[in-house]
């Protein structure tokens, strides 16, 4: 018995194909499948714990993307509140009325005598 | 969780390429099933590889064992990063890539100890006792001669001849153009045959 190995054939070389399977066939697939699942199921693959089960790294980058969006939800609210009376003195400014700014710039819907004011004074 | 579910019953399946069985529907159902959590689907989905990968982990790494720690870790990692899979193409591929890697690796940062000393064994001339002596023989001398191999040449035989893999699909595997696989399996032939001259027909 001797492999015909058809070095040059673009195609698949049956014989050899087959004796080599032979040679590096392992025994117990079944077994080795079972250990295979039992280590998935004990590092929680396929569930929520599977991500806990990850490399450290994973969940130092986890963690620091939770920190990132803290500091950066933090910084827009800082930027919201100081942007409020830049705004607050452009309208006063703008209108020469202290009473339209604080209308405009309001969270708040503005207190009636503030808005009586305004116009009494236009 | 429940315990481990009952081993699936394609494990010893025909030879040719794994997982051909089954359509591509039916594999990215099992993979949507795993996904879910559903650990029985787990083992139908691997089940139809295993034979497939601990042969290719083998022919990498040389040492069996060495071969099948690879090949079972590489598992686990695609089990892991199975939400990363593009469930519009072939579950066996990106599998076999995985494991690919992981044997590659583990070769460059492990000394390989791969089976030596067949030529001397069979270079007597006792006449072999039955068909059977003769074919685990040649399964031996054939190890060894793969040993002797270059990893590249070896993986890409191995996916070609033995696994059903078309070059293109190698290529990907490996990160290589598809002509470098189709030399890698021209040289591996090559060799093997220069390595198998002395084998006789008896």
């Amino acid at each position: 018995m001797r492999p015909e190995i058809s070095e040059f054939s673009p195609e698949r070389d049956p014989a050899l194909g087959a004796a080599l399977r032979a040679a590096l066939d392992r025994p117990d697939d079944a077994a080795f499948l079972a250990a295979v699942l039992e280590r998935a199921r004990l590092a929680g693959v396929g569930s929520s714990r599977a991500v806990l089960g990850r490399p450290p790294w994973t969940r130092a980058a986890v963690a620091a993307a939770v920190l990132a969006a803290l500091v950066g939800g933090i910084l827009v609210g800082t930027a919201a509140r100081a942007s409020q009376p830049f705004d607050n003195a452009w309208v006063t400014a703008t209108t020469g009325n202290a009473g339209a700014g604080a209308l405009f710039t309001a969270e708040q819907a503005p207190d009636a005598s503030i808005l009586f004011a305004s116009v009494a004074v236009n | 969780m429940r315990a481990v579910s009952p081993l699936p019953p394609d494990l010893d399946g025909p030879p040719g390429r794994p997982g051909e069985a089954r359509s591509a529907e039916e594999e990215s159902a099992l993979v949507a099933r795993v996904l879910a959590g559903d650990h029985e689907a787990l083992g139908q989905l691997v089940a139809p590889y295993v034979g497939s990968l601990r042969r290719v982990a083998r022919a990498i790494l040389g040492d069996v064992d060495d071969a099948d720690d690879a090949a079972q870790d590489a598992l686990l990692l695609a089990l892991v990063k199975l939400d990363q899979f593009d469930r519009s193409r072939r579950f066996g591929p990106w599998l076999m890539r995985i494991v690919t890697n992981a044997a590659i690796d583990r070769r460059r940062r492990r000394r390989v100890r791969v089976a030596g000393g067949l030529d001397e064994e069979v270079a007597d001339d006792d006449p072999l006792p039955d068909a059977e002596t003769e074919r685990v023989v040649l399964g031996e001398r054939l190890e060894a001669a793969l040993g002797q191999l270059p990893a590249r040449y070896r993986t890409a035989l191995v996916l070609f001849d033995v696994e059903g893999y078309s070059h293109g699909e190698i290529a990907e595997m490996l990160g290589v153009a598809p002509g470098t696989v189709r030399s890698a399996v021209f040289h591996a032939r090559r060799r093997l045959r220069r390595l198998l001259a002395d084998w006789r027909v008896r």
